[in-house]
């Protein structure tokens, strides 16, 4: 194998061959080549299944220039100011479970500006809305009690939108 | 959680056709989202929609707490002692409740509330519930929060030297100002007497004689007309201290 393309294998067992380059977006794979050394061993994604890879690596493909994100304080920064580009917000027009196999592989692979490109979406998505909308978005359960729900409303009267 | 994460393994599988996953069936992924992955999220949010977000769970209304959404939340502290002390021309962000608060509209009540305030303190009584007692009044009035704000309610023109200007709201204790203290101070400034100067040339002068006309009564004649962003300015007199400024936006502008 040679030493440009890098080995892949995912939860399903489906096996994806990758440019070095495209692959080292994921800190994670990068680190492991790094511990690896050159091998022709797939490297296994146990959290990652091949249709959410194949999407991933789309991304990594497009983003494969871009320069190393540096420290995570500026990148903190730079998370509250950036706007998503257009051709990431053409990426991840993709349905709800799709965009959350995004982010959850984005943050297993440790590729943190396709994960601040999912976390955006996600916080568009919330905008807005109220909080039964937000629950029924994520399929969360409302775990207050009628009490502290009251409570909690209460605290909020002068938080609420004009 | 490792049974739910051997569920994932199963979940992501099996491909979905479009339509269908726009309803899962199951419990949704984002269950799954760690804390970092949420605050990720909630770090692009602004103040009203955290403050619907922590009314959604448990879970929520823990995150909502994290410092790193403190600067949006109005509960970072003063910058004091910091390495980013003050500076001329520094800006700070106005609390959103300070910003819409129509204050021409709500001046009499504030002076009203504030006189009741005071009254309560003196005695100190607790003043019953009052505008005072949402905790939303405890927040800073500023983000980060200061410790020396002057609140200038009317423009430019209406000022008749400091005395008539503004209120001075100075945290000896180092605490921050919060959005009742500013409350507390435009009741105070819409409750001193009108400068006369502002009497005669609105020709209030002959029933200003006559009795106490008070800045609310005025206020609707000061063009109010929003906030500018606190600022850092050089204070007046002698020995200027820096303070932050709360001053309106000019007349004419917005």
């Amino acid at each position: 194998m040679s030493a440009n393309k890098v080995k892949l294998s995912t939860s399903d067992q489906e096996e994806f061959d990758v440019d070095r380059d495209v692959a080292n977006r994921s800190v994670l794979i990068k680190n492991m080549l790094e511990d690896l050394g050159d091998s022709d061993q797939a490297i296994p994604l146990p959290n990652v299944s091949a249709n959410v890879l194949k999407k991933v690596l789309e991304w990594c493909e497009h983003h494969k220039k871009d320069p190393e994100p540096i420290a995570e304080d500026l990148d903190d920064n730079r998370r509250k100011t950036t706007e998503i580009s257009d051709w990431d917000a053409k990426f991840i027009q993709v349905d709800q479970e799709m965009l959350f196999e995004i982010i959850l592989a984005a943050n297993y692979l440790d590729i943190k500006p396709l994960l601040d490109v999912g976390c955006k979406t996600v916080a568009n998505m919330i905008k807005g809305k109220q909080p039964e909308e937000i629950r029924k978005l994520f399929n969360i359960v409302n775990d207050f009690t009628p009490e502290e729900e009251a409570q909690i409303k209460k605290e909020n009267e002068w938080a609420e939108d004009r | 959680m490792p049974r739910r994460i051997a569920e994932a393994d199963s979940s992501t599988t099996r491909a979905q056709p479009a339509d269908a996953a726009q309803q899962p069936a199951g419990p949704s992924l984002a269950l799954r989202f760690s804390d970092e992955v949420w605050l990720r999220t909630f770090a692009h949010l602004d103040y009203y929609a955290l403050n619907k977000v922590q009314r959604v769970c448990k879970k929520f209304r823990r995150l909502v707490q994290h410092e790193s959404l403190d600067d949006t939340l109005f509960h970072r502290g003063p910058v004091a002692g910091a390495p980013g002390k003050l500076k001329v021309g520094m800006q700070f962000a106005l609390h959103p409740h300070i910003a819409t608060f129509r204050v021409l509209e709500r001046s009499r009540w504030l002076s009203v509330a504030a006189e009741h305030m005071k009254k309560a303190a003196k005695k100190g009584v607790d003043p019953g519930r009052t505008p005072w007692t949402y905790p939303t009044t405890r927040e800073f009035a500023t983000s980060p929060a200061c410790t020396r704000l002057k609140v200038r309610p009317a423009p430019e023109f209406y000022n008749n030297g400091e005395k008539h200007s503004h209120v001075l709201i100075n945290k000896k204790d180092g605490g921050g100002v919060t959005v009742g203290d500013v409350f507390t101070a435009l009741g105070t400034w819409f409750d001193k007497p009108a400068p006369k100067d502002v009497l005669q040339a609105l020709e209030y002068d002959s029933i200003a004689r006559k009795r106490h006309v008070a800045n609310d009564e005025m206020a609707e004649d000061c063009y109010w007309n929003g906030w500018q962003d606190p600022v850092v300015k050089p204070g007046e007199g002698k020995r200027p201290i820096l303070s932050v400024y709360l001053e309106p936006i000019p007349y004419g502008f917005d």
